[in-house]
């Protein structure tokens, strides 16, 4: 039998609700392996000794975070960094736009919408100062991102990992899955998401609208924009974008706009608002993206 | 010659290859909507056209790519990782 371990460190535990969204699956890969830790869907507290397989989602925020993911490196064969907190620090990598006392002060002290608490000093483990993807202190032996990755793709990888093949599965962007049709149309201004109503059908690029698609790693089947919502990159950057130095989510979203809209690079690159946000959502904890020299990460992270 | 094999469920029919190919190898297929090889002949494996596609629809068989002259460590550690 190989046996799983499933942690949670910095994050919504949606990644193993996912593993769980196998469904009659899950019961298939049960006949091959046995889940020996998951605190999330099990009662065990210690991380037991000579997993093959340790999931990891979430990043590394607290001293605590810290410690589980090297004692489960330490105790696993194989380890896996998944969703996209894990492997880029993802929606959690947000707080890097404030320092440790705002997000704090903002949770306990000066929430305004609770009661003001002290903030608590015992018994909680010490903040980092930044958010960390798990790859910042540990060696991971396989990457999969996505937020979360989709049942389907879970089950793509888990099943031939478990029989000790390789997973064969598609690396391709989001418009890849995309059944939106692109066009070339003239336009001069960008809308925000909130703005009109877009067009079924048409690509929210040709439209006007900001959508991460082009520069987004896919394989969620197109899921937000066939549903109407322009793509917010929540599977981090496309392999193109993260191999090549001078590639970077927003000089590929500006770039695209301004072929597609024959729009100057200067006009697209005003009227782009709260990059923090908008472009660099899912991956400002990400030291690989940070470190590109045409990465604006740096000007944005508070440390 | 090179062969250019495309991804027809991934193209989006954008022509942005036709458009940026400088050899002029793509056509768009009026039908379909959407890419075509044409001219396979006079590709010279530059890749702009892997560079401005959006979906990553083509994929060129046999082609020498020159060793890149700065890739980074981690970055080449996570993508031979990334599964």
């Amino acid at each position: 039998m190989v046996k799983i371990a499933l942690e949670t460190l910095a994050s919504c535990s949606g990644c193993e609700i996912s593993i769980l969204d196998l469904h009659e699956d899950l019961v298939k890969l049960l006949d091959q392996a046995e889940i020996v830790y998951g605190p999330i869907i099990m009662d065990v507290k210690e991380v037991p000794d000579d997993i093959d397989i340790a999931i990891v989602s979430g990043s590394v925020r607290n001293a605590e975070n810290k410690e589980r993911l090297e004692e489960l490196r330490e105790k696993s064969k194989y380890l896996i960094a998944y969703g996209t907190c894990a492997c880029y620090g993802g929606i959690t990598g947000m707080a890097d736009l404030y320092t440790s006392e705002e997000v704090t002060s903002r949770t306990y002290t000066d929430n305004p919408s609770t009661e003001p608490a002290e903030l608590p000093n015992e018994v909680v483990p010490e903040l980092l100062s930044i958010v960390h993807p798990a790859a910042d202190f540990t060696f991971i032996d396989g990457f999969i991102p996505g937020c979360p990755p989709k049942e389907q793709l879970t089950h793509d990888i888990l099943i031939p990992l478990i029989n000790d093949e390789a997973p064969d599965v598609p690396k391709k962007s989001v418009c890849a899955d995309c059944q939106r049709e692109m066009e070339h149309v003239e336009f001069d201004k960008i809308h925000r998401r909130i703005e009109g109503d877009p067009e079924p059908g048409k690509c929210f690029l040709s439209q006007g609208y900001v959508c991460l698609g082009s520069v987004t790693l896919g394989r969620c089947g197109a899921l937000c924009t066939s549903a109407g919502i322009p793509c917010h990159g929540c599977g981090g950057p496309a392999l193109d974008v993260l191999r090549e130095p001078s590639h970077d989510i927003y000089n590929g979203v500006i770039k695209r706009i301004s072929h597609i809209s024959k729009m100057p690079e200067k006009d697209v690159e005003k009227q782009l608002y709260d990059i923090g946000h908008v472009i660099y959502g899912f991956v400002i904890g990400s030291t690989t993206m940070e470190d590109k020299q045409v990465s604006l990460i740096p000007q944005l992270v508070k440390k | 010659m090179v062969e250019i094999l495309i991804d027809e469920d991934a193209c989006v029919g954008c022509g942005s290859c036709v458009d940026d190919c400088p050899n002029d190898v793509y056509k768009m297929n009026e039908e379909k909507w959407k890419t075509e090889v044409v001219n396979a002949d006079d590709c010279m494996a530059c890749l702009s056209c892997h560079e401005i596609c959006p979906a990553q629809a083509m994929t060129h068989k046999d082609i020498h790519v020159a060793k890149r002259l700065y890739i980074d460590r981690r970055v080449n550690h996570v993508l031979e990782r990334m599964i």
